[in-house]
């Protein structure tokens, strides 16, 4: 309820933009422009670059989700006889919200400041693709990695619920196997799944939401498998406590709240206000999705990823650590 | 010996299910264990199957500690209770086949050892129907399938009894007295007097969580022997001079089956006049009166309620 009350925005105050601003204009007039960006309630200037590529290289690490190129002639083109407000947006194509909602606090400044000239906003992507993306780039992290999320946590703590409440699962511990051969058998089957379900869900991602998937298909299977791995160990922490069917299902639906609002796919971190983000940052998921989007739709290669690999890995072995210990207290 | 049993407790939070109990079962021995609901039975048969950490103490079964050596145990053991269910979307024959390869028996034996079991629990035809299809006394027969799969040194039953129809339940008791015949060992609990009386070598009377007695079931009966236990043949009797009967000072039981009615007490003599007169005043016929032993179940009452006082 909580994480819900956050994660919901508040009204219309709305989370101001991170952009970098780029003036290769360096005139009275680009200062001028930069500064009513400054200035703006739709926009938190981080920085300032000295190039486009700069910016389009910061923008892929992560460092801000978008760019505003004040181009070379700037003040020429406002002062000539046939005025134009011309103006350059770098924008990472693969994040929700951020594109459109940039683009209009963008347009709305150049129309409040030009008194009437024509305004161009030319656009550019980051995504190798090109093309404008964010609203399947988000329903393609939401399929990918909820998906995966909910089928893995189901061939554990939902396996292990049913088994409990049939009584099959005392009959597995009355055979000679260990615990750990049981646990190990479960898990090595639903991480074998998962990569049915990986190759089925770039198949929905490729042929019916169109999703241009560019980046290494390796990478994305290793990606889900992590997640895989995560969420089994979670499914184990949680099946150290004889809880029902019934439990297991209410706490898929909770699971959606944190999955669908706090992991960055329908809200950017950059656009959560500060206790969201940092709660955001404490799920592992939310690397998970990173990665996904990261690899699916920037193609990038594991150099930008790794870091979100090695939290995902350090997740689950805490997970399995945990679920180790309660384990070796007690036997149901 | 096949079972020891060392101190053995078990709490949940403050209830003391298993308080501290010793025994031993012996090799080739029916041992039974015998008490109300909630006195700890089904809790001291699944710690002595590992399903249960003990609190305290522990237990040797089939010589192996079901603490330190649990797979030791689980090899050689077989358990019916309720909570160990079989896997229902699945036939009884698979089930049988995926246990066994869990207790890693060699496929040609696997396979003899099914068609024995098959056979002897009397479900060779319906052994590729699933088991969400079965009677549950059906059910039952195929759990004991499913317990026998390893060809356990010691078999546990919980009430295994309860839910057959007489004629399994007989053939279920003849099993198990073959079983002993083998040098098997078969420990059960039952909520039915009558049965360990006939079947078990000895019997534990166990009472919140505690032993009350460990002894053949005539040792028992001997225990409780200071009672008197009279019979009395009786037409017309209504129910409510039973109840007023029952409340006769000095009866410590009274029961009513057909047109017997008996009655335990410390001492016949005193409180038989007051009954008869009773009987007699609510136009009862009085056939007969004799003298009895008494049963297990009467020994058993008198030792529960010794073990509250
Ligand atoms: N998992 C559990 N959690 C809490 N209390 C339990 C649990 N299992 C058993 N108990 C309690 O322990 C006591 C003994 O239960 P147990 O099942 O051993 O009785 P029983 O002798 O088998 O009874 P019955 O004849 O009714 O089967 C009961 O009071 C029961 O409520
Ligand atoms: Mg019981």
């Amino acid at each position: 309820m909580l994480a819900f009350g956050m994660a919901v925005p508040s009204g219309g105050q709305e989370t101001p933009v991170p952009v970098a601003i780029c003036d290769l204009d360096q005139t009275s007039y680009s200062k001028l422009f930069a500064d009513l960006i400054r200035d703006s309630h739709d926009f938190d200037v981080v920085r300032d670059v000295s190039s486009v590529d700069e910016a389009k290289e910061l923008i892929e690490r992560g460092e801000f989700p978008a760019a505003i190129i004040i181009p070379k002639g700037f003040q020429q083109r406002i002062l000539s006889p046939e005025p134009s407000l011309e103006i350059t947006l770098v924008l990472d194509e693969s994040k929700a919200m951020i594109p459109s909602m940039a683009e209009a606090g963008l347009a709305q400044i150049a129309g409040k400041s030009s008194f009437g000239v024509k305004v161009t906003i030319n656009r550019e992507s980051v995504t190798p693709s090109g093309i404008e993306l964010s609203g399947r780039a988000a329903i393609s992290s939401i399929v990918m990695g909820i998906a995966l999320v909910y089928s893995c946590f189901d061939d554990i703590a939902g396996a292990m619920a049913r088994e409990r409440e049939r009584g099959t699962l005392s009959r597995l511990f009355l055979t000679p196997i260990s615990r750990w051969s049981i646990f190990l058998g479960k898990t090595l089957s639903s991480i074998l799944l998962t990569q049915f379900r990986t190759t089925i869900l770039l198949a929905i991602l490729v042929f019916y939401l169109q999703t241009p998937v560019i980046g290494n298909p390796l990478l994305i299977y290793l990606i889900t498998s992590l997640i895989a791995t995560t969420t089994i160990a979670l499914g184990f922490a949680i099946s150290t406590r004889p809880i029902s069917g019934r439990s297991v299902v209410i706490l898929e639906f909770a699971l959606m709240v944190p999955l669908l609002f706090l992991t960055g796919v329908l809200r950017p971190l950059e656009m959560m206000p500060k206790a969201t983000r940092w709660i955001a940052e404490l799920i592992p998921y939310t690397y998970g999705n990173d990665a996904l989007r990261r690899v699916i739709l920037l193609g990038q290669g594991f150099e930008f990823i790794w870091v979100n690999l090695a939290i995902l890995a350090a997740y689950s072995m805490l997970l399995f650590a945990v679920a180790a210990v309660i384990l070796k207290r007690k036997i149901m | 010996m096949s079972i020891e049993a060392i101190g053995l407790t078990r709490k949940f939070k403050k209830l003391v299910a298993v308080d501290h109990i010793n025994f031993q079962v012996y090799s080739g021995e029916i041992f039974g264990f015998l008490g109300p609901n909630g006195a700890g039975k089904t809790t001291t048969l699944r710690m002595l199957c590992t399903l249960l950490t003990p609190t305290e103490g522990t237990a040797r079964v089939a010589g192996y500690d079901v603490l330190k050596e649990s797979a030791e145990v689980r090899k050689r053991i077989g358990i019916v209770s309720d909570g160990v269910e079989l896997y229902d979307d699945l036939t009884l024959r698979e089930n049988l086949k995926f246990f066994g390869r869990l207790h890693r028996i060699p496929r040609e034996k696997r396979g003899r050892r099914i068609k024995e079991l098959l056979e002897f629990i009397g479900l060779i035809d319906r052994a590729d129907d699933i088991v969400a299809t079965y009677s549950s006394g059906m059910r039952k027969r195929a759990l004991i399938a499913v317990a026998l799969i390893n060809d356990p040194e010691i078999l546990f039953l919980d009430e295994v009894t309860s839910g057959l129809d007489p004629e399994t339940a007989v053939a279920v008791r003849d099993f198990m007295r073959n079983l002993c015949r083998e040098g098997k060992t078969v420990v059960w609990t039952t909520n039915y007097m009558e049965e360990p009386e006939k079947l078990c070598n000895r019997v534990a009377i166990i009472h919140q969580g505690k032993l009350l007695a460990v002894d053949t079931p005539e040792n028992i009966k001997k225990l409780a022997e200071e009672v008197e236990v009279v019979e009395v043949v009786v037409e017309n009797l209504r129910g409510e001079t039973f109840k007023k009967i029952r409340e006769v000072e000095g009866v410590q039981q009274a029961s009513l089956s057909e047109n017997r009615l008996r009655i335990v007490s410390s001492d016949s003599e005193e409180v038989l006049p007051e009954i008869l007169s009773k009987i007699v005043n609510d136009r009862g016929v009085v056939k007969g009166v004799r003298k009895t032993r008494t049963t297990l179940e009467e020994a058993f009452i008198k030792l529960t309620r010794r073990g509250m006082k």
